[in-house]
């Protein structure tokens, strides 16, 4: 159930975490913080962009905070917090919509900035910038069951209950968003 | 190009291997998170301490709610008194009432038949008052 701990501290678990949390321990939820950050941030990255990013994570985090003292099942805790980040996805694009725009606008969905230690070659970048601008193309509702299935490995079935979703819907949705960006990948010429 | 890309798997591991990737993570920002937790925690325990601690000004409201409730029990209840005495007298009023009216039409029936004249007489004496004049001197 635990989706996102791939690396846990050892001889704690999720659970064990969580229901320290629940009793106001803050050293466990910087534990939970540290284990689960860079999966949160990946989703919201790919979901909403660059800008908004550090705003958006410590909004989840923060909203898991006031949340999990009413969290019952602990151990769907990975579920309950995809489904945070999807709400604050949201929110968060609807706020960014409404605000005006400035410079950096393009850089909500776009422009990844490149690391010195991922610029191997030239092809690689011009590759991730086609996903990047191909995962743009997509609905948003497409968008995050390819990100959430294909990309962060969340099985079908968690999918769906992130996202409030008969199974059905979710498998049709990442048909089509397999399709459509596969047709944009192969309109920008993308061979391998 | 095509075939590349007909395959579910290799589209996903095309993907997966070339998704963009976040900006590094600011450090500072796990600290601004813990204390912005340690802030909402202190916030909630405020909270729940005033919930839980009954204010001075609480108890002002609550007393003087029952010191108005007590004002409008006792002034209903005499109200109620009232009304359940003016139910019991009803019976005797009714039998006084009825006797007075039963006294006063048959007076009226006596002073009709008696007294006064009957009610043609009068309009005569209207008609004709001379000869009424001339009458009441003999």
């Amino acid at each position: 159930m635990n989706l996102l701990a791939h690396n846990p501290p050892a001889g704690v678990t999720d659970l064990q975490l969580v229901n320290q949390c629940q009793q106001g321990d803050e050293t466990s939820f910087r534990q939970l913080y540290r284990r689960y950050q860079q999966r949160v941030r990946s989703t919201l990255f790919q979901l909403c962009g660059k800008e908004p990013l550090d705003d958006l994570v410590q909004e989840v985090f923060l909203r898991v905070w006031k949340g999990l003292p009413k969290l019952r099942q602990a151990s769907y805790f990975s579920t309950w917090l995809y489904r945070i980040t999807w709400n604050v996805a949201t929110d968060g694009r609807r706020q960014y919509a409404k605000r005006p725009p400035t410079e950096n606008d393009d850089s909500f969905l776009g422009n990844t900035e490149a690391r010195p230690q991922d610029i191997p070659d030239l092809m690689q970048l011009h590759y991730q910038d086609l996903v990047q601008r191909g995962l743009q193309s997509l609905k948003l509702e497409h968008r995050v069951v390819l990100v959430l299935h294909d990309l962060e490995d969340v099985p079908q079935k968690e999918v769906a209950k992130i996202l409030e979703l008969p199974l059905g819907t979710v498998k049709s949705r990442l048909f089509y968003a397999r399709q459509a960006i596969r047709d944009f990948l192969q309109a920008q010429g993308v061979e391998h | 190009m095509t075939q590349f890309f007909d395959s579910e798997k290799t589209l996903i591991s095309f993907l997966k291997q070339y998704r963009p990737l976040p900006p590094t993570v600011p450090p500072e920002l796990e600290n601004q998170i813990i204390t912005q937790i340690q802030q909402e925690s202190r916030k909630i325990t405020q909270k729940t301490a005033q919930h839980r601690a009954p204010t001075p000004w609480r108890w002002q409201w609550a007393m003087s709610g029952v010191l108005v409730a007590g004002v409008f029990m006792g002034w209903g209840s005499t109200q109620f008194r009232s009304t359940s005495q003016i139910a019991a007298n009803s019976g005797e009023n009714e039998a006084f009432l009825r006797e007075n009216w039963s006294e006063m039409t048959g007076r009226s029936n006596t002073l009709s038949s008696g007294t006064t004249k009957p009610v043609t007489t009068e309009w005569l004496n209207l008609a004709e008052p001379q000869a009424v004049f001339v009458g009441s001197r003999y």
